[in-house]
């Protein structure tokens, strides 16, 4: 079953009852929540609170893993996703995912650029190269790079390779953005320089951020939701999550007593 | 606070001089049995190997592991994608992880091996069938020991060269065969040619056992192949009472131990370059 637009409704992704077990460990429990169109989300928590096994959750990187176990229901545009009918490959472009570490492939920069591309089955050169373009102009790669297209994508600098993987993910015209951690392995200036191509992507894309990175969060996002031991405990306007949060225990994160 | 050295403890410090003695020892005895059948066997080296009854032998051998090494390696190589890939391999993966370590160095294998060669034996349309295709049944014999362990290292060269990028093409919206074709295998392909080239190796190893266990276990004498595999040929000789130290007989074993130790330096180089590419 392809994934087709069923509603037209201003909700992009509503999340219900979802749980994700790795064996039987219980990564993320009952989270329910809903992101409108072209709307930036970030969810913090500490580490393991079960913010990448959610976004993971969203494009269906847990059938890679044998150990985990999604149940519960996310709708994309009113369509589950979840399900065996599901063309997972179609999913994964039109939620394109970006992780920590950069996942640059071992090919060419432009074989990284239009991978999605062509396993979409798009074969014709002139769309490939005008993609690849556009692709890298959106994440400010199009200068630096035009000249040595044909260079291994891995001899490039990490913070290069990283804006590397979200043209890839871009390239293929998704409709939404899972960042994992973006900036975990950047300096500040390369992780500042993410943050500017982030806040660009904003106007055109559904975002949804898991990070460690409070200022990123603050800086980017329009919903904040704080999760603590795979449980949403704190949700709302990114300014009032921070400035008048309401469980105490996103106070104390906030803080920086629980991490 | 920095953190204060532990105090060794006496036995592992002797276990270690132990374990580093005994590699060395190990090492230096075989090359000190290298040089002796090099000594011997250089002079008289080229004249033997083409002499009429080495060449049969060699031919005899290159034969088997002609039929033996393409089945193993294909066969292997679709296990192996479908065991480093549950996306492709389903519940084969499990399946595959559950039985691949047992194979033929694990006692109780080796004994159930022994035991229905044993049974076998009973049918004589088995023993009429090995003692007619010697050269395919020594090469079956060669596929079924072998195959246990390509398969399992085609699986590790697979799962190392792809755990990374395989997620990252899957994530890119790629399909399981697609990110395989484009991103692993062009990856695991110098470890690859190296698991081959070490099987190569192994099966030249093995001809001999295997020819020799299937001869007893169908009652029939060492010349079920005739000529016989270059392995079989060297042992029937000393069989006979000629000694390591003849020049032909130190020729042959030179030779089958130069082919051997080069597929496995090929394997082991190749391996290197792996991991290498893998990093």
């Amino acid at each position: 079953m392809s994934i087709e637009r069923t509603s037209d409704a201003e909700t992009k992704i509503e999340v219900r009852d979802l749980h994700v077990w790795f064996g039987k460990r219980h990564a993320v429990r009952n989270v329910a929540f809903a992101v409108a169109e072209k709307k930036t989300v970030s969810f913090i928590g500490a580490s393991g609170s079960g913010r990448s096994s959610l976004l993971r959750a969203l494009n269906r990187l847990h059938d890679l893993d044998a150990n985990a176990r999604v149940e519960g229901s996310i709708k994309i545009d009113g369509a589950q996703i979840l399900g065996p009918l599901v063309d997972v490959a179609a999913l994964r472009r039109r939620v394109g995912m970006i992780f920590g570490q950069p996942a640059t492939l071992p090919l060419s920069a432009f074989e990284n650029v239009v991978f999605g591309m062509r396993a979409s089955g798009i074969r014709d050169r002139a769309q490939l190269d005008a993609a690849c373009e556009r692709a890298l102009r959106r994440v400010m790669l199009w200068e630096p790079i035009a000249s040595s297209l044909g260079q291994s994508a891995l001899s490039l600098p990490l913070d290069w390779q990283q804006r590397l993987c979200i043209a890839r993910a871009l390239a293929v015209e998704p409709e939404i953005l899972l960042f994992d951690d973006p900036a975990v392995r950047l300096d500040p200036v390369a992780a500042q320089m993410l943050d500017d191509i982030i806040g660009r992507l904003r106007r055109d894309f559904t975002i949804l951020l898991a990070t460690n990175d409070l200022h990123q969060a603050a800086r980017l996002s329009d919903i904040t939701f704080y999760l603590v031991d795979g449980e949403i405990v704190e949700t709302g306007e990114t300014m009032s999550v921070f400035n008048r949060p309401t469980d105490a225990r996103t106070e104390d994160f906030l803080a920086g007593r629980a991490w | 606070m920095s953190a204060r050295r532990r105090p060794r403890d006496p036995s592992s410090i002797a276990g270690g001089v132990a374990v580093w003695l005994c590699g060395v020892g190990v090492v230096a005895l075989a090359l000190w049995l290298i040089f002796l059948v090099a000594g011997a066997g250089l002079p008289d080296f080229l004249r033997t190997v083409v002499s009429p009854p080495v060449a049969a032998a060699i031919w005899r051998s290159a034969a088997i592991i002609a039929l033996a090494l393409p089945v193993t390696i294909a066969i292997a190589f679709f296990a192996g994608i479908a065991g480093a890939e549950p996306n492709l391999g389903g519940r084969t993966a499990a399946w595959l992880d559950t039985m691949l370590p047992y194979g033929a160095t694990i006692p109780a294998v080796t004994i159930g091996a022994a035991t229905s060669l044993a049974w076998l034996d009973g049918f004589s349309g088995v023993r009429d069938l090995v003692r007619s295709h010697p050269v395919l049944s020594i090469a079956a014999a060669l596929v079924v020991l072998n195959l246990p362990r390509t398969t399992l290292r085609f699986r590790s060269i697979l799962r190392a060269a792809g755990e990374r990028w395989m997620t990252a093409a899957l994530a890119a919206g790629a399909d399981a065969l697609f990110a395989l074709r484009t991103a692993t295998l062009r990856r695991a392909m110098p470890g690859l040619v190296g698991a081959t080239s070490a099987c190569a190796a192994q099966m030249l190893g093995e001809t001999a056992l295997a020819a020799i266990v299937l001869a007893l276990a169908t009652g029939g004498a060492l010349t079920i192949a005739s000529p016989a595999p270059f392995a079989v040929h060297l042992w029937m000789q000393l069989q006979d009472g000629a000694r390591i130290g003849d020049p032909s007989v130190a020729s042959q074993a030179l030779l089958l131990m130069a082919a051997i130790l080069s597929l496995r330096l090929i394997g082991e180089l190749l391996a290197g370059r792996r991991a290498r590419l893998a990093a």
